[in-house]
């Protein structure tokens, strides 16, 4: 039973990547970031040259945008012939619903209390915090993407309020469209690699 | 000059190789145990996704870890349909563990008789490959 350093060195390489497909979230779509920065972007233009109203314009583009990332994911799945719904979509999805869910009641509290300007750093910080917690199934990019939201919602919340169409489509928009070119475009395996796993 | 014709070889140490558990060092248990590591447990569904093996190779993989105490089977009805679940024991985890420290093992000894080789002659003691007094 003899062994080579190098098959070895290739065996521990299979090991971690059999470890990192049962636990990692691989199918994270780039076109979906792109999508949902690009509807982000839209939500600005609209509520900047139409005037739409403040909640109705971002639950239409919160909307849009999760559609979007079904539809790509979905489509990312079935080109890696992987279901859809598997346990490590699973967990990536209940990672993401607290912060989900305080974002929806901290709408609904703020909204009541006229405090819509504060809506947009709330989001971002809670989007921030989702971010991270999925960041601990997913590739290395989403940790990235939860510091910059925290990052940019607490700068919000203390310095803000900004206007809306510009604080959104500046990290809803852009950053979302940085995220997607990373994740579709350059998918570094630095970028894309879990950290959580050993090297 | 790389190296030195008299110098003795660095052998590999004979006893990580044979340290390697025979059970898990076939290609197909090793990846099973490599994903079973990873999580809590699998079902024989996710394992034969993963793994892309038919029901009958993994099935054969699972009935000789388990006679080797390294993984504990859970069945069960889910919706009315058959259910197995598959988790590491204590004794797999613990031989997986160790299976991975042996590859280490060898990978470290590998690069140092690598090392070894490429170290120029002029590099070493001649004293102890040619047993003559460096010249000045």
């Amino acid at each position: 039973m003899a062994m080579t350093g190098k098959e070895a060195e290739q065996t521990l390489a299979v090991i971690r990547t059999l470890m990192e497909r049962s636990t990692s979230y691989t199918n994270l779509s780039g076109h979906a970031g792109i999508a949902a920065g690009a509807l982000a972007l839209l939500g600005c233009v609209l509520r900047v040259q139409y005037g739409t109203p403040f909640l109705p314009t971002w639950f239409g583009v919160l909307t849009a945008a999760l559609a979007a990332s079904v539809f790509f994911t979905a489509a990312l799945a079935r080109a890696n012939q992987e279901p859809l719904w598997t346990r490590q979509s699973r967990t990536v999805v209940l990672a993401l619903t607290p912060a989900f869910t305080a974002a929806l009641i901290l709408t609904a509290v703020l909204e009541r209390v006229g405090q819509e300007a504060m809506l947009p750093g709330v989001w971002m910080l809670l989007w921030g915090v989702g971010a991270l917690a999925m960041s601990f199934f997913t590739p290395r990019v989403i940790w990235l993407l939860g510091v910059t939201f925290m990052v940019t919602g607490t700068f919000t919340l203390f310095l803000g309020p900004f206007n809306d169409a510009l604080s959104m489509g500046a990290t809803f928009g852009a950053v979302h469209l940085t995220y997607g070119i990373i994740l579709s475009v350059v998918r570094h395996p630095a970028w894309t690699a879990n950290p959580a796993l050993p090297h | 000059m790389d190296g030195e014709p008299g110098a003795p070889p660095l052998m590999l140490n004979v006893d990580a190789f044979e340290k390697l558990d025979r059970v898990i060092h076939e290609r197909g248990r090793l990846a099973i145990m490599s994903l079973l590591a990873a999580t809590e447990s699998l079902s024989f569904k996710e394992l034969k996704e993963h793994l892309r093996m038919t029901d009958g190779n993994l099935s054969v993989h699972m009935r000789t870890l388990e006679e080797s105490d390294y993984i504990l089977v859970h069945k069960s009805f889910v919706n009315r349909k058959p259910r197995t679940d598959y988790t590491l024991t204590a004794a797999g985890r613990q031989a997986f563990q160790e299976y991975i420290q042996t590859l280490e093992e060898i990978v470290k000894q590998s690069q140092a008789a690598e090392q070894w080789n490429a170290t120029p002659a002029r590099e070493m003691k001649p004293v102890l490959h040619t047993g003559l007094a460096p010249a000045k």
